[in-house]
């Protein structure tokens, strides 16, 4: 299953009702329903914008859905090339007010560590730091 | 300094990045040179908080897509070993037409979501005052 990405926040599309394997041989036995012991084989994945088509896990996405729903509610915008970036556009030009960074698994320093930057604050922000206007 | 272990480039997360240049003085070859300062968090004592000359040399091909639209400090976002499907194709004609495609591929995204993607032979840091 994969995601759609409009900037913002990423949503998965329901899963089309399951209707059982088709039949091979004598019918399909678990027609009617899904198998009780087999899970899907692809882990839910979603794409990203800029930075370098990074494919995310859930958990990962939930990092940035949850900074999301924050930036929308102080009226930010989403970079329509960073996934991440939320600002406002001002004259044309788009200005960064707040942005997540989610941790990659097995990089070092703050790559490998989950943070948020605030224009005009400098550092790695732990993500309990409100956004202007929260 | 040479440097041969590209992990390190993951310590350059949130450098500010000031300048890209394509630098074209040597008559056999091309480089790429980067101007960056590396955070003071960075977590790599050697670069922390310092101002650093990156320079890929001899460049083969470089991609680079830039938004300019986006104001305030440019930052590098990330250091990858490896190019697009689109580079390497490339790669692979000029490698057909006999010319000598180098082994280093790096692919670097920054902040604004511009992307630099490189293929060089070498790649070296050096502190500028």
């Amino acid at each position: 299953m994969r995601a759609s990405y409009t900037p913002g926040i990423l949503t998965v599309p329901a899963a089309p009702p399951f209707g059982g394997f088709p039949p091979q041989g004598g019918g399909n036995p678990f027609a009617g329903g899904p198998p009780p012991n087999l899970q899907p084989i692809a882990p839910i994945t979603f794409e990203t914008v800029g930075i370098r088509g990074r494919i995310l896990s859930a958990a990962e996405q939930a990092e940035f859905n949850t900074f999301a729903q924050r930036a929308q509610a102080v009226g930010l915008e989403a970079s329509p090339y960073r996934t991440g970036s939320w600002g406002r556009t001002v004259d044309g030009v788009y200005q960064e007010v707040a942005r997540i960074d989610v941790a990659e698994a097995g990089m070092p320093g703050f790559r490998g560590e989950t943070h948020m930057h605030i224009a005009g604050e400098g550092g790695h922000l732990p993500l309990t730091t409100p956004l202007p206007g929260e | 300094m040479v440097v041969t272990d590209f992990q390190v480039f993951a310590y350059l997360h949130d450098a500010k990045c000031s300048e890209i240049t394509w630098a074209c003085t040597k008559p056999n070859g091309r480089a790429m040179r980067l101007l960056v300062t590396a955070d003071r968090e960075a977590g790599f004592p050697l670069w922390d908080g310092k101002n650093l000359l990156i320079t890929l040399s001899n460049v083969v091909a470089v991609q680079f897509t830039g938004w300019g639209f986006v104001g305030g400090d440019e930052n590098i976002d990330s250091w990858w070993q490896g190019v697009s499907e689109s580079l390497e194709r490339e790669c692979k004609s000029l490698t057909a037409k006999r010319i000598a495609v180098p082994l280093l591929r790096f692919s670097i995204t920054f902040r604004s979501g511009s992307t630099l993607e490189v293929v060089c032979a070498e790649v070296s840091v050096v502190e500028k005052s």
